[in-house]
């Protein structure tokens, strides 16, 4: 399915100012700061 | 009607659960050939439910406050033997065969589901505007958005169609259409309602939460949805009214209506971390998330809307090292916010920064400039699910239009219930004269 322009004009920028940003924020995040990513080697459960 | 005041009316014998149920069918008839909420309407079953629920009321079996309560459940939760279409072609003739924990949890409280309702395509979206379903429609003007991904949840509860109708929010969509509506509607803190057999959207950002008429509806709910942690009241609770941010670019009327709440308790002014940045975070794990979700069904190209495509299209070209980034940015506002959840118990801000757009309209005007309405829809909301804080959306007035303004309140993590009792006095305080009623 081809997506129409419109919907890649609205999208597409925002998308790309989102990265762009996010880009930024990084390059002052402290290089040992703790991540959400980290995971428990024991496991945890959904409640 | 509350569903206190209906839980009332049955146990003094004005009324039958058959009777409750018959009310909220009629109310469907009605309506929903003008407002499009529910995509599926299960009357017999409904009414057979009612049935068994009054013969045990009879026999002394009081199950609570949910007893014999017209519900209704969002389309992307799984229910046995009923049609579950996540609002997408792809599904459009699923029938699960089993329940999600929300609706075995409802189930067993006596609610009474009596159908499935419309939401934004995959509820990946803010209008409800849906392809495949068909527009949902505001109940205040049938013109405007009821907002999204929930919006025949907004648009079923606002009308009194059903009591409480369940809802999901990965980016607002719980508290967007409450907010549209004129409604009640918790995100609750995340993990706190089970999101097993529900959809997902955004593994990390999912939260399934209730849409009510009042905060006590809510509390009602919440209690038997989820296994509540009690919170000891802080006395007096610490209320913290954000400068800048969520007041700059913001509809005057909002505005307006969002101060006289604030009015009605004791605030203190407090300075939030970066929003924009905490949004852009949640926008960039969604992108990722979302397109990790629906990647088995990413060929079949034609089975969805050109607006969820062409977010799914962007989600899969996005470099992993964005998504690993972004949840690192995550654990650092965690910390941020926990640090101002310090300095106050509750943080009062508006829901959205505009009253309903118009279906279609794809930007909007607010303090002189354009801004296009997704991003404006979720400014506020959006980030909150990055933090996975509580966060009620309450109707603290109306425009000149008619169309429904929403405040939002967020707290601490697993502190929903202190949440819901400060909501339910700032709900009693603010005394809103509503315009009529909705539809």
């Amino acid at each position: 399915m081809e997506i129409p322009q419109e919907q890649l004009d609205r999208i597409t920028p925002t998308v790309n100012a989102a990265r762009a940003s996010l880009s930024q924020l990084v390059q002052e995040l402290p290089f040992d700061a703790e991540s959400a990513l980290t995971f428990h080697p024991e496991g945890e459960g959904e409640q | 009607m509350t569903m206190k005041q209906a839980g009332a009316e049955l146990r003094s014998g004005q009324t039958t659960c058959v009777g409750l149920v018959q009310e909220a069918l009629a109310r469907v008839e009605e309506l929903n050939p003008k407002l499009n909420a529910f995509i599926t309407v299960t009357s017999d079953q409904a009414l057979a439910h009612a049935r068994d629920l009054d013969a045990e009321l009879a026999a002394g079996h009081d199950r609570g406050p949910l007893h014999g309560i017209p519900i209704a459940h969002k389309d992307l939760v799984c229910t046995n033997g009923v049609r579950t279409t996540s609002g997408s072609k792809l599904f459009a003739d699923y029938v699960p065969d089993y329940d999600a924990d929300v609706v075995k949890r409802l189930d067993a409280a006596g609610a009474i589901s009596i159908g499935k309702l419309g939401l934004h395509e995959l509820a990946y979206g803010v209008t409800s505007s849906n392809p495949h379903f068909g527009a949902v429609r505001n109940p205040w003007n049938p013109e405007c958005i009821p907002g999204g991904s929930s919006g025949g949840s907004g648009a079923a509860v606002a009308t009194g169609m059903v009591f409480m109708a369940t809802g999901t929010d990965t980016g607002g969509s719980i508290r967007i259409p409450a907010a549209y509506c004129g409604t009640v509607g918790l995100k609750p803190t995340y993990g706190l309602v089970s999101r097993r057999g529900v959809r997902p959207l955004g593994f990390s950002l999912d939260h399934v939460g209730p849409l009510t008429r009042t905060v006590r509806d809510m509390e009602l709910t919440m209690a038997a949805i989820a296994d509540m942690r009690e919170v000891a009241e802080p006395s007096p609770i610490r209320v913290g009214l954000p400068e800048g941010y969520y007041f700059d670019r913001i509809d005057p009327e909002v505005r307006e209506a969002v101060l006289r709440a604030a009015r009605t308790v004791e605030v203190v002014p407090v300075k939030t971390p970066d929003i924009d940045a905490l949004n852009t975070v949640g926008r960039v794990i969604l992108l990722a998330e979302a397109s990790a979700a629906l990647e088995n069904y990413h060929a079949q190209r034609d089975q969805f809307g050109p607006d969820v495509l062409a977010l799914l299209d962007q989600g899969r070209l996005l470099p992993a090292t964005d998504y690993v980034n972004a949840q690192r940015l995550r654990k650092q506002f965690v910390d941020e916010f926990r640090k101002l959840f310090q300095t106050i118990d509750i943080l009062l801000t508006p829901t959205l920064p505009m009253t309903a757009p118009k279906i279609g309209q794809l930007a909007v005007e607010l303090a002189g400039e354009t801004v296009d309405t997704r991003l404006a829809t979720t400014r506020f909301v959006r980030g909150i699910n990055v933090l996975g804080l509580p966060a009620l959306s309450i109707p603290c007035g109306f425009s000149k239009s008619g169309l429904p303004i929403g405040v939002q309140l967020i707290g601490r993590a697993f502190e929903d219930c202190l949440v819901m009792r400060f909501g339910a006095r700032l709900e009693a305080s603010m005394m809103i004269q509503r315009p009529g009623s909705a539809a």
